[in-house]
């Protein structure tokens, strides 16, 4: 009894605690509250929109284009994006190369988000979303099918990633033996969200391999499963960098003057990560294209639009984040982040979206409400993102 | 586009030896034919990969 009186009143402090934290901080008219309060408004309204007459009510998707940008971008290139979590959680965890444990607990709650904003879009895009738990409660398994592993694989990596942030929740609720007990758990599920991760961010590619004649042979190949698991690695490196670069200027009260020293040490460990695996990445693309024969596909505006992919957003950014290593130069890494990512979203939309079904006249392009309801994710995950930085010890752990 | 993608292009004629065609039919000098632009590209890589880490490794001064 002495013990249920205990847990009670716990569990009032923990709530009347959270209750406190929600309360609003800080000042409300931001430019970055201006601009994205009314996205997040009108795409609410359009979602009741498409949630009422339907999907094809708001967008451009037809039997012909299933795939728009709300799989293009948020699913498939926010899933790249997020690929950080897993490589610096590796880096840390299992290499032990403790110079980046101060950006572990940021990285994994960017992945976290990302999965659950971007990949928990998928419920928007789906004709009929309330199917989404087939895949996980036996109905119509269809394990023959790759969303079989993708569909499994996002919703236990979500839970890996949740169990891996939960110590920072602890921490923030002041529960330190839940706290010291799901830290033991960390390495279990790193090392599981690795195996996760490089088999779903390879299986996001592998939903593309019975899309073959509908893909432009310049983004199709055999190796693409292999393409998007190596180029997720720099895609997280370079996403790290970039959202880095933000935090540090958004939330600097946040930090102490030796994470500033540490940061710069950190950044440039960071590029040099990406400077190889881009090296990497650019040469599977040349063997890929010598292999197939792509020669004569590079004549015409396709072929341009892939050299500019290719060489403009993958090997002018390696080459960008080599010199800078070498040169300590932050400016030229934030940079060549930044067109690293650009080749990265351009090469998932081309796969999804621009280069699918290259041979029709009459192409899909997104609505304008698609567009506004992308922003509208990717507004709230970053509302959601400072709230928590905000609150928790993120940044200012130690 | 007047290529087939995913082909195996064969390292010569397809007609097999001892069916009357002689050896010099063989063009071993064909650089696409025989995947020596594939073994090219990937030692050059292994050189160039080497190149790269070496070039990381050793920081310069700063700008």
């Amino acid at each position: 009894m002495n013990n249920t009186a205990v847990v009670t009143g716990e569990f009032n402090r923990v709530v009347r605690f959270a209750w406190q934290e929600l309360k609003p901080r800080g000042k409300w008219l931001t430019p970055f509250n201006v601009i994205s309060i009314p996205i997040i408004l009108i795409g609410l309204v359009i979602l009741y929109f498409r949630f009422v007459y339907g999907i094809g009510f708001v967008t451009n998707l037809n039997q012909y284009y299933p795939l728009g940008i709300w799989i293009g971008f948020d699913v498939v290139t926010g899933v790249a994006l997020a690929g950080g979590a897993y490589v610096i959680t590796f880096v840390v965890y299992v290499m032990r190369m403790d110079k980046y444990h101060s950006i572990v607990r940021v990285t994994v709650l960017n992945g976290l988000l990302a999965y659950v904003f971007y990949a928990g879009a998928l419920t928007l895009d789906l004709g009929r979303p309330w199917h989404i738990v087939n895949p996980i409660i036996g109905n119509s398994f269809g394990y023959n099918s790759v969303l079989f592993l993708v569909s499994w694989h996002f919703l236990l990596y979500m839970l890996t990633m949740a169990l891996e942030f939960s110590p920072v929740v602890a921490e923030w609720a002041q529960l330190e033996k839940a706290r010291k007990f799901l830290a033991g758990l960390t390495l279990g599920a790193v090392i599981f969200g690795i195996t996760l991760s490089i088999l779903h961010q390879s299986g996001l590619g592998a939903l593309f391999l019975m899309a073959k004649p509908k893909i432009h042979p310049l983004w199709y190949s055999e190796f693409i499963p292999i393409m998007f698991f190596v180029s997720s690695v720099y895609a997280g490196l370079s996403m790290i960098i970039f959202e880095g670069t933000i935090s540090h200027k958004v939330f600097k009260d946040l930090l102490g003057g030796q994470d500033h020293h540490r940061y710069e040490e950190i950044v440039l460990g960071l590029g040099k990560g990406a400077a190889i695996t881009m090296f990497v990445y650019y040469f599977f693309q040349a063997l890929i294209f010598v292999h197939e024969q792509r020669w004569q596909l590079i004549t015409d505006a396709w072929g341009y639009w892939y050299l500019f992919e290719i060489i403009g957003l993958v090997l002018v950014p390696c080459f960008m984040f080599a010199y800078a290593v070498r040169n300590r130069n932050l400016g030229i890494i934030k940079v060549a982040s930044v067109l690293a990512l650009l080749g990265i979203i351009l090469n998932r939309l081309n796969v999804t979206v621009i280069a699918y079904r290259w041979y029709d006249i009459d192409k899909y392009y997104p609505s304008w409400q698609e567009i506004v309801v992308t922003l509208m994710v990717v507004s709230i995950e970053i509302w959601v993102f400072r709230w928590i930085v905000t609150r928790m010890p993120v940044l200012s752990k130690e | 586009m007047g290529l087939q993608v995913d082909s195996y292009p064969h390292a010569g004629t397809q007609q097999r030896i001892g069916e009357g065609v002689e050896m010099e039919f063989y063009s071993y000098l064909n650089i696409f034919e025989t995947k020596g632009l594939e073994y090219l590209l990937l030692i050059s890589f292994l050189v160039l990969f080497l190149l790269l880490i070496r070039y990381l490794a050793v920081p310069g001064k700063k700008d």
